[in-house]
């Protein structure tokens, strides 16, 4: 264990010099295009679009997809997602949620051995929809879930103040 | 400049399961201070995992990841030894990446 955390330890010392050479200009731009996300995506705050440059409009829903989210998430900010699609030949996830400000979360391209399988952390603004994308095979599928949220992730609200234990009941 | 990251990953069969931690404030640019000033957008906008070398997962990632995002994934086909590598980007140029051994 220990031995581990060192050689974390000097990874990161190794790392941060690498970094001192990225802030010289080397800043990656223009990295979105590679994989059928157009550059803007990122910043669309139109769902429709982005669902259609995604593939997602066209796509028909499957059971192959599994999302793994909770069904009510108290804190908007910290909600857990594990997608895993099991069609077969799938070739990457894109998560989005439908209500946020930037609907598109994330997109993943497996390839290699990488298993079409991933789980993270997201920010929902407020209760809504999360749809997922799975292009395997030229095709592409698509799975939805509701999610309730308590507490939204994305707004400007003080967290101290709403983090506070609430003193009614 | 970036913090450290941590990563780890283990082994069931051929598939090894790696789980990795960044330290990263995600800042979506649509929140303000305290005094209304707009907080500028600071996310992550990649990442990548390579397996000895070679790219497994290619991540293209906006903001609605959260804050100190967390990530697992799979990767098929390894054996103990085998090297892992996470790295990301974000959209001010700066980035970070670890590596470990499977065990």
């Amino acid at each position: 264990m220990n031995k581990t955390r060192r050689k974390l330890i000097l990874g990161a010392g190794a790392a941060g010099t690498i970094t001192l050479a990225t802030l010289a200009g080397l800043a990656p731009a223009g990295s979105a295009q590679a994989i059928g996300l157009k550059a803007t995506d990122l910043g669309i705050n139109d769902f429709d679009t982005v669902m259609n440059d995604i593939g997602g409009l066209q796509a028909q829903s499957s059971n192959g997809i599994s999302i793994l989210v909770p069904d009510i998430a108290e804190q908007g900010a910290f909600v857990p997602i594990e997608v895993y699609s099991q069609i077969p030949g799938s070739e990457s996830i894109a998560i989005l949620v439908e209500n946020n400000a930037i609907p598109v979360v994330a997109k993943f391209e497996f390839k290699n051995g990488g298993v079409a399988r991933i789980a993270t952390r997201i920010k929902l603004a407020g209760s809504s929809p999360i749809h997922v994308v799975v292009r395997a095979g030229g095709q592409h599928y698509r799975a939805t879930k509701s999610v309730k949220a308590v507490i939204g992730g994305c707004g400007d609200e003080d967290f101290s103040t709403t983090m506070k234990p609430k003193s009614t009941t | 400049m970036a913090e450290a990251m941590k990563i780890r990953a283990d082994l069931s069969g051929t598939v090894a399961k790696v789980k990795c931690l960044i330290n990263h404030p995600m800042e979506t640019g649509l929140r303000k201070d305290k005094a209304g000033q707009v907080i500028p957008a600071h996310y992550i906008t990649q990442v990548n995992a390579m397996l000895n070398g070679v790219v497994v997962l290619d991540g293209q990632v906006g903001s609605g990841i959260s804050k100190n995002p967390f990530l697992v994934f799979w990767v098929q086909g390894t054996k103990p030894g085998d090297k892992i590598q996470v790295s990301w980007f974000d959209n001010m140029g700066d980035k970070n990446s670890a590596e470990t051994q499977i065990a």
